[in-house]
């Protein structure tokens, strides 16, 4: 009862006013109007808050309304003055202000240049409104129950927002009845082409499976959502029951491939090549299909229903529905996007091991994905590049930004070396803050098996490089004093992985301090005795934990799995670089201190925290 | 005497004049398309509103109609399936966010009817939170030229938007309305009218506007091209409908404790983690098309309607469940792109949390849907919960309904 009585007073304003606020309505209606629109909202808000209760009551059909409010209005002048003097003038304002907006909508009250009064704006939109009607033509006398747009409008609108056609398939035998023009658009079919037709022609092979238990359905389902919404859990208020009895208005939602006829225009020029002209027609794309279960009696089915056949029973059902496509979709059947073919996409984890690999990556570097997925990426980076890499590697993980590397040599498959740039992130899980993985958007700069350094834009900054001409050649590495060469390969595997836990550290500094347990590094001091050292000096517990974090564990079964791969691939990798004068394992000892040095400057880097200018200084790249 | 007098004359002439305004508001309410008993049933404001709004309408339609044409009256009679078939509704509205257009059918998803809705200013409706984001929208226009041309701009985007339906399917108060996520997707249009008389008509966005169904509350039966997920907000899976197996190889076992990053493919990459992040901050998202990496090689192209689930006492957010439609069959399947389908497979990297159907592998899949609604049952407070942002407000489930959903799951799979 309140809500009607704020309703009824909210009304009373508008159908009658107070004597005395009537009468000084005009005045202060101006002079209100500026503070009417410092709260423009509250006002709105207001005028809403008074609508809804009032309108809920009107679609209920209630005969009572006006004489009730009649009353009610008088009673009003008891109840608390200020208030609601504060709200009509609000009220009165708005009101001025929209039949300012409905005069300029009335092309006969636009001309006059004087401002005209309430009443005959109104009486003038009035004419317009029935003008309207007339011209396109009546929506009152012809359809029962008048809509506030016709349905082709709608339909247009509906075609404006999403581009989908109607459909209607015969539940039985999949009989295309009705199917909309906007078709030929969707799929490149006429619609006369498909009308008659089955729909399962049109669907690919195996979504027809699918598409027959969405039109089977219609039998039991319907049934027990009628107990469904018994319990009250279904919104089936709105269907009317007759139409419910009938097994009407299930919904259905699904989607499926429909064959896209990509023909219609190469038609005769392909004749002569029937083959191809084939394929070309059998593509498809995928439709979301989103519409309702429907009943016909069958005698009343219109002319487009020539469903001669299915008029054996009474009741013709079928599925009412709209197909949209999603315009990304349409070129899904050959799975490639437009990507230029000298790039691909990789995911590393934290230490910079293959999680994923686009398969363009093979034809760029010769290896399976398999043969990369697993292994450490500096195993296959020049040693020239491995510092400004490492760089690089420890920046992606710090920084939320994209980080650019400049060019680097990336070994091939066999053996050469294909200059490349890539764009790294680290993809930080939204929810835990983890770093998930690190993408990798890597491009080719200058073709494979570069010779020459001479595409490699880092080149000109760094003196070093500047003397190198073969790939080959760059086994020297002269800005690392004693550095060997073959020993950047083994230990490559380690460099990541150090990065990695440089990084679990430095947050687990800024974080919390968890207990941990055993030490991954305990495997990894085992294969790499320089890394113990610089682990057991500079990891101040040396563990890392596996509890702590799905995204930590993980990227710890990544790392001691890695400790594996580094050994294997060292295996296979002395037999592999050989060719390159790889020193087999007995070099290990030899290796430790130029490992050592790396290892060092990184380590520094990760303890000083600004590893910007340190590293920028020594390696300048 | 001469004071009563002057009184009682300008009362009668106020109300002479109230009623004649009264009944020219009347005749204008009986002029609009409407069903009589509801247009006699408007206040002058809401009069006013839906006047303007279907003058505006009007107009636009006018500017927009040049292109009809005749052949179209053919399709007449299933002009008017299109509401029906949609699963959500249109909306029409300006740069200034009025929206002059609502189809009937909007009460049904979001409990507001049309007539109280026309003419009001859509961010009146819409989640504070979005409300930038739809005035960025609004105020994209696609650049306006001299001529009469119509250019129009594609729009996706999800809106909260107020909805005072319960899951019960009855109607509550505005004010205690909860917020309902919508996919919106539609076009922005401008028009300029006729150089000579009309002004220009502005621009108009035109949208389709669909919830996306609670998981709670799937009105479509689930095909068997569709399995449910959920995950934790990390998005490691939890639990797994065992038809995954059949769809893209994986047992549940495979799956739970892994993380569901782990198997997007790199080139889907960027809108997948769009759609999530809207669906960490709105509540629901659905996906575009992306590649699902298959067991051992290849992917299937899915698009997964994702729901955050809230626990019903603190509201935080607890998990997500994902209905994953799987569109296609695995393609390039002999292709390995992720450490995931090589044969050394990582462990899972969380312990496993639960398994469903691990005895239970024969057992016909349709059982399993259901089954994993019945564990989200036996944990009832993670479907009690519908809140889409924390603060806002709370719808809670009876456990009567879900039963009733369990039942209509069953249902669902069934068939």
């Amino acid at each position: 009862m309140s809500a009607r009585n704020t309703a009824a007073g909210g009304d009373d304003g508008a159908t009658g006013e107070k004597p005395g606020d009537a009468l000084e309505e005009e005045p202060q209606g101006l002079s209100v109007s500026l503070s009417g629109l410092m709260t423009p909202t509250s006002a709105t808000g207001m005028a809403s808050g008074m609508e809804l209760p009032r309108k809920r009551k009107g679609s209920m059909d209630n005969p009572e309304t006006k004489s009730a409010s009649n009353l009610e209005e008088d009673m009003e002048d008891d109840q608390g003055r200020e208030p609601h003097s504060q709200i009509e003038k609000r009220r009165r304002d708005k009101m001025n202000n929209l039949i300012d907006e409905l005069a300029a909508m009335i092309p006969t009250c636009n001309p006059m240049s004087r401002k005209l009064d309430k009443l005959t704006v109104l009486r003038m939109a009035v004419q317009h409104l029935k003008s309207l009607k007339g011209a396109t033509s009546s929506f009152a006398e012809a359809n029962y129950k008048p809509a506030f747009l016709p349905d082709d409008e709608l339909k247009h609108l509906v075609l404006r927002a999403a581009d989908g056609f109607l459909f209607v398939v015969g539940c039985d035998r999949g009989k295309i009845v009705f199917v909309s023009e906007s078709v030929s658009k969707m799929l490149n079919y006429s619609r006369t082409e498909l009308i008659g037709q089955s729909l399962f022609d049109y669907v690919h092979p195996k979504d027809i499976g699918k598409v027959k238990e969405q039109l089977s359905a219609s039998e039991l389902y319907p049934r027990e959502r009628l107990i469904d919404a018994k319990t009250g859990l279904q919104v089936q208020a709105e269907l009317p029951v007759g139409v419910a009895r009938l097994c009407s208005g299930a919904r259905r939602s699904f989607f499926c491939r429909m064959k896209y006829n990509k023909v219609t225009v190469k038609e005769e020029k392909d004749f002569q090549a029937g083959a191809s002209k084939k394929k070309e027609s059998q593509r498809y794309c995928t439709v979301h299909c989103t519409g309702y279960m429907r009943t016909w009696p069958t005698h009343q089915l219109g002319t487009e229903g020539e469903a001669e056949t299915d008029k054996e029973s009474s009741h013709f059902s079928c599925l009412v529905a709209v197909g949209r496509v999603h315009p990304h979709t349409l070129p899904q059947a050959n799975g490639e996007i437009k990507v230029k073919p000298t790039e691909f996409v990789t995911r590393y984890a934290m230490d910079g091991k293959f999680t994923f690999v686009d398969q363009r990556a093979t034809t760029i570097l010769g290896y399976l994905p398999q043969e990369l997925l697993g292994t450490s990426c500096y195993e296959y980076f020049h040693l020239d590049d491995l510092p400004h890499l490492a760089d690089r590697h420890r920046k992606v993980l710090r920084s939320k930004e994209k980080i650019e590397t400049n060019c680097y040599k990336f070994k091939t498959k066999y053996g050469s070396f294909v200059t490349l740039q890539s764009q790294w992130f680290s993809f930080i899980n939204p929810w835990t803050k983890e770093v998930e993985y690190i993408v990798s958007t890597n491009t080719v700069i200058s073709g494979k098996s570069n010779p020459g350094g001479s595409g490699d834009k880092s080149e000109q900054l760094s003196s070093s490089k500047a003397s190198e001409d073969d790939a080959k050649k760059s086994q020297q590495v002269p800005i690392i004093t004693g550095i060997s060469s073959a020993s950047g390969m083994i230990y490559a595997g380690c460099i990541g992985t150090q990065i990695a836990n440089e990084i679990m550290d430095y947050n687990r500094m800024n974080s919390s301090p968890s207990s941990g347990n055993t030490s991954p590094f305990s495997l990894l001091q085992d294969k790499s005795p320089l890394a113990l050292a610089q682990a057991s000096s500079n990891v101040p517990n040396g563990e890392v934990t596996d509890v702590e974090m799905p995204g930590k564990s993980s990227s710890e079964e990544e790392a001691r799995g890695g400790a594996f791969t580094a050994g294997e691939s060292l295996m296979e990798g002395s037999s592999q670089l050989d060719l390159e004068g790889v020193p087999g394992l007995g070099a290990l000892s030899t290796d430790e201190a130029a490992m050592a040095v790396i290892m060092s400057l990184l380590e520094t880097d990760a303890n000083l925290g600004e590893a910007v200018d340190f590293d920028e200084m020594h390696w300048s790249l | 005497i001469n004071v009563v007098q002057r009184k009682v004359r300008s009362r009668d002439a106020a109300r002479c004049r109230r009623s004649q305004e009264t009944e020219v508001f009347y005749e204008l309410a009986h002029s609009l398309p409407l069903p009589r008993r509801i247009a006699s049933h408007l206040d002058k404001a809401a009069i006013m509103r839906v006047t303007l709004s279907y003058l505006r309408m009007n107009r636009l339609i006018q500017s927009a109609g040049l292109t009809k044409t005749p052949t179209e009256e053919t399709e007449n009679p299933t002009d008017a399936f299109y509401q029906q078939a949609l699963a959500g509704f249109i909306l029409v509205m300006t740069e200034e966010g009025d929206m002059v257009f609502l189809s009937e059918s909007v009460s049904k998803y979001i409990g507001i009817t049309q007539l109280e809705l026309l003419g009001q200013n859509v961010y009146e409706f819409v989640h504070p939170c979005d409300q930038e984001e739809l005035r960025d929208i609004l105020a994209t226009r696609p650049g306006v030229s001299k001529k009469k041309t119509e250019k129009s701009t594609e729009h996706n985007f999800f809106l909260r938007m107020k909805s005072t339906l319960t899951h019960t399917g009855r109607t509550v108060n505005i004010k205690s309305a909860s917020w309902k996520v919508l996919h919106c997707t539609g076009h922005m249009q401008t028009f300029s009218g006729d150089s000579e008389n009309a002004p220009p008509a502005g621009s108009f966005l035109t949208l389709l506007c669909e919830p996306i169904p609670h998981p709670s509350s799937v009105e479509f039966p689930l095909d068997s091209n569709t399995f449910l997920t959920r995950h934790n907000m990390d998005l490691s899976f939890t639990q797994c409908d065992g038809r995954v197996t059949e769809l893209i190889g994986y047992q549940p076992d495979d799956l739970i404790g892994r993380s569901a990053y782990e198997f997007y493919h790199a080139l889907d990459f960027d809108h997948v983690t769009r759609s999530l992040h809207i669906l960490f901050s709105k509540g629901q998202v659905c996906t575009s098309h992306y590649r699902f990496l298959a067991k051992n090689g290849g992917f299937v192209w899915t698009e997964t309607q994702a729901t955050v689930l809230y626990n019903s006492r603190t509201s935080q957010p607890e998990a997500v469940v994902c209905l994953n439609f799987i569109l296609s069959g695995v393609e390039e399947a002999d292709v390995v792109f992720s450490l995931e389908q090589t044969c050394e497979k990582p462990k899972p990297r969380a312990e496993k949390l639960s398994v469903l159907n691990e005895e239970e592998e024969d057992m016909e899949e349709e059982s399993s849907t259901a089954k994993l609604f019945l564990q989200m049952k036996e944990n009832p407070e993670d479907l009690l919960q519908l809140a889409p942002h924390s603060g806002d407000a709370v719808i809670s489930l009876t456990g009567a309904q879900n039963h009733a959903f369990l039942q209509n799951l069953n249902v669902c799979c069934w068939s």
